[in-house]
């Protein structure tokens, strides 16, 4: 800028006029060449940077820079000549620490160079358009030393021998190394790549190349790894001792898909030590090695998922679909839940919480889980279990813990509906025989269902709670009205009035209740039917239950917790000793098969055998008498008689269920089908099947099928019609 | 303030002035007078790399202990003097700013020395 500047003003010519010395451009460059010869020997604290700076500064103000710039050129190339020379004849091991020695002074030298010849750089270099001194010093090492013919091969190969030297133990001069490449670096990208990096990382991919498959041969998967990280870490480490970061993404490439990508399906399936076995064994260091190191290859974290997924699908079938396995469907949940559990440990842990893992881990569940068509039964009957008085002591917190993965399995439920069926008839077993340990419990799992499902889903359940509460409320008020009519010794009725609809129907079987018991029932009726009129009451006699006090024949007196049925077969003992089946069978005209389970918990359960049968026999029979058992005895004042545990469904029952499943489902599908074509108008088949499915697929996956015949209804009930063009579209008649 | 620094930097210049003869080297002119200066050697250094690279470098200057000469035209003391005020205050004296020559002299001088922010300042008053 200055220079420019400066001949703008023209003032040169006055003042400096000159009567030039023919011989003072060479006499003047000889100091200056003769300084340069001094610098490289070392000799430059005798010289004069001012005289030299003046030189050179007069040179080129006197034109003579073209004459200053290809004399130092000449100078410093025959100069390296030299050196280069010196540098070849070094022996073996000194060859690198001569070049280091040569390119130090050299660096040095070159640097005082430019420092006296700081002007012409300045003005000249640039408006000439040459080479900058410091630029023309590294070009001039790199074509006379580096790329000389001698030295080129001979140092790339000394480099490459001393990283493998380094790679198999020896230790080495890093320092020098690093030197020498930090050279390489001077001299310009171009020739650290094609001098060293090049040549580094083709002769690193060969001994990877071997060395993978040496281990490959005789190492388990988590040695291997071990072997791999440590391989690669050792790279990082190297390439920044020897100041070569720029190529420590490269060399981890290399290791990477040598040691890596090359063996990633032969690592993840190794036979005894591979993913699987890992998985197996909760090997979480192994685990969290592996995918760390396949995360940095291109497909190797979708290798670890593909395996882990093919594992957990294999081992999820065989969990849910083994018949011995579901025989407890506690226990079945219980391990769906460790298995989920411990697949979460391992994500967490090992797969730093990787989402497509998780995704995976969920899928395989969704996948598994809906194989067994009575996991919703299970699951419900996992919670009842939870959920039932008395089992275990468990805290509330720990209620919420196991609910939350409770609700977790719940969410991969396909068929959601069947849970619900299932569910309401649990609860309400829990509800009906003052099971439930917690109403917070049951509230906090019906929010969580709420929140699942939506409000639909759960406002029969709540349903179910309201009616606990009102019955409460009406019990008080009946006794408060009934207080004077009422006497001592009088059975007391406890009743719970169920909304019809919001409760599991079950086919209503009366039977005869004795008649103590029937007139408290008589009131209790008129009572509620005088406070709510127009409602029907029904008794559902086959889902109460009633405490009865007794006094056996050695005066033990007992307190039998019994159902309502088995309570009408008690009182009948009450007048008689001793009763044929048939007896009671019309006494009390309960239902043959529940009658007979009653009679097989009150005569044949040990230790509970307040009857004695005859003939003695595990199965009721027609002809069977019973008897009161006056001997009976027990450790407790409270007999607990034939509890209504909620069970497995037999195989009857299920188809039941199931029917009624089907038969819920009809209206719900239709609805949705004439929901869609009332905002869509005109609509195909397939796609109706498709926005159906996925109306409701938080609910159940309808079968397509199922939904093509319920389209046929619609139509036949004239609220679509086929068009008349194309048979497979279908209209909505509003 | 830093006395220590004001010790290690503290140089002296023996300016050399000589006849207009510069194409002639070095043995061959004749030197008029012999002026010290002190000057401190960061304070140039700071403004001219020339002055830089002549207390650093590695030569004979480099030496704390060596006095420092310079050679230059003997018509290039006054413009020298107003350089080095220049480095010092930022500013040259009012008597330079109104005389054409001694600001082309100082310019120059300037280029020479490489004391960009004084090169600017001429083309600026000029």
């Amino acid at each position: 800028m200055s220079t420019q500047k400066k001949r703008n003003f023209k003032i040169e010519a006055f003042k400096h006029r000159v009567e030039l010395d023919p011989k003072y451009a060479e006499k003047t460059w000889k100091i200056l060449e003769h300084a340069i010869e001094e610098i490289y020997n070392h000799n430059a604290s005798g010289l004069s940077f001012e005289e030299l700076y003046r030189n050179a500064y007069n040179m080129v103000l006197h034109k003579y820079g073209e004459k200053l710039y290809s004399g130092l050129v000449t100078t410093m190339t025959s100069h390296l000549k030299n050196i280069s020379r010196e540098v070849e004849l070094a022996q073996g091991g000194f060859f690198l620490e001569e070049l280091n020695r040569k390119w130090e002074d050299h660096r040095k030298a070159l640097q005082m160079i430019r420092d006296i010849l700081m002007y012409m750089d300045r003005t000249f270099v640039p408006s000439a358009q040459k080479t900058p001194v410091n630029d023309l010093g590294l070009n001039l090492w790199r074509d006379n030393i580096v790329r000389s013919p001698k030295i080129q091969a001979r140092l790339k190969n000394t480099l490459l021998e001393l990283v493998e030297r380094e790679r198999t133990g020896e230790v080495i001069n890093r320092g020098l190394m690093r030197n020498v490449i930090q050279m390489l670096k001077e001299l310009g990208p171009n020739v650290y790549q094609e001098d060293f990096e090049k040549p580094f990382l083709d002769v690193s991919a060969d001994f990877y190349r071997v060395e993978s498959q040496k281990f490959i041969e005789c190492c388990d998967c988590g040695e291997y790894m071990k072997k791999a990280e440590r391989r690669l870490n050792e790279e990082t480490e190297r390439v920044s001792h020897y100041s070569a970061e720029a190529s420590g993404g490269k060399i981890e490439n290399v290791v990477e898909r040598e040691m890596i990508a090359n063996h990633m399906q032969r690592l993840v399936q190794m036979e005894n030590s591979g993913l699987v076995n890992m998985l197996v064994d909760d090997k979480y260091d192994d685990l969290s090695r592996m995918y760390n190191l396949f995360n940095r290859v291109p497909g190797g974290l979708s290798a670890i998922k593909d395996v882990m997924t093919s594992y957990l699908r294999e081992t999820g079938k065989q969990l849910v679909t083994d018949p011995e396995k579901s025989k407890d469907p506690v226990e079945f949940v219980q391990r769906l839940l460790d298995q989920k559990d411990k697949y979460d440990k391992i994500i967490s842990l090992a797969f730093s919480n990787d989402k497509t893992f998780q995704n995976a881990l969920n899928g395989s569940f969704e996948y598994f889980i809906n194989l067994n068509p009575r996991s919703p039964e299970f699951i419900s009957l996992f919670v009842d279990d939870k959920l039932r008085k008395g089992l275990k002591e468990v805290s509330e917190e720990d209620v919420e813990v196991v609910l939350d993965k409770v609700m977790m399995l719940f969410r991969y439920l396909q068929e959601k509906d069947v849970f619900e069926k299932y569910y309401k008839q649990h609860l309400a077993k829990r509800l009906l025989s003052g099971k439930s340990a917690s109403d917070e419990a049951e509230r906090s799992l019906i929010v969580k269902l709420k929140t699942e499902c939506g409000y639909q889903f759960t406002s029969k359940l709540e349903g179910m709670f309201t009616d606990m509460r009102t019955s409460q409320d009406t019990m008080q008020g009946f006794y408060a009205s009934q207080s004077s009519e009422m006497s001592e010794g009088q059975p007391s009725l406890v009743v719970q009035v169920l909304t019809t609809g919001s409760w599991p129907t079950q086919a209503s079987t009366t039977c005869n209740l004795p008649p103590e018991i029937h007139g408290v029932c008589e009131r209790f009726k008129a009572y509620y039917l005088g406070t709510h009129s127009g409602r029907r009451l029904s008794w559902q006699t086959s889902m109460g239950s009633a405490d009865l006090k007794a006094v056996f024949g050695k005066g033990q007196k007992h307190e039998l917790n019994v159902s309502t049925y088995q309570m009408c077969i008690l009182m009948l003992f009450n007048s008689s000793d001793q009763m044929s089946y048939k007896e009671i069978e019309q006494a009390t005209a309960i239902p043959a098969p529940d009658l007979k389970r009653c009679l097989q918990s009150l005569a044949c359960v040990k230790g509970k055998n307040v009857l004695r049968k005859e003939p003695m026999s595990k199965d009721i029979m027609e002809d069977d008498d019973f008897f009161f058992n006056d001997r009976f005895t027990s450790k407790f004042f409270k007999v607990k008689i034939g509890t209504v545990a909620a069970q497995k469904e037999s195989e009857p029952e299920k188809q039941e269920t199931r029917q009624r499943v089907e038969e819920d489902r009809k209206p719900q599908i239709e609805a949705a089908i004439v929901r869609i074509m009332k905002s869509r108008r005109v609509l195909d088949h397939n796609n109706i099947v498709t926005e159906v499915t996925k109306q409701l697929q938080s609910r159940f996956l309808p079968n397509p099928v199922v939904i093509k015949k319920r389209i046929e209804s619609l139509i036949e009930r004239e609220f679509l019609e086929r068009d008349k063009v194309d048979r497979k579209m279908y209209r909505y008649l509003a | 303030k830093a006395k220590i620094g004001d010790n290690i930097t503290k140089r002296f210049l023996d300016l050399y002035p000589h006849q207009k003869e510069e194409t002639s080297p070095d043995e061959e002119v004749q030197v008029l007078r012999t002026e010290q200066i002190h000057v401190s050697s960061v304070i140039l250094a700071s403004k001219s790399p020339f002055f830089h690279k002549l207390f650093s470098n590695g030569m004979q200057e480099t030496d704390p202990q060596c006095r420092v000469v310079i050679k230059i035209d003997d018509s290039d003391v006054v413009a020298l003097m107003e350089l080095l005020h220049f480095i010092y205050g930022g500013k040259l004296s009012s008597s330079t700013e109104g005389s054409f020559v001694t600001l082309v002299d100082v310019m120059l001088l300037s280029d020479k020395l490489q004391v960009v922010s004084c090169i600017e300042h001429c083309i600026q008053s000029l």
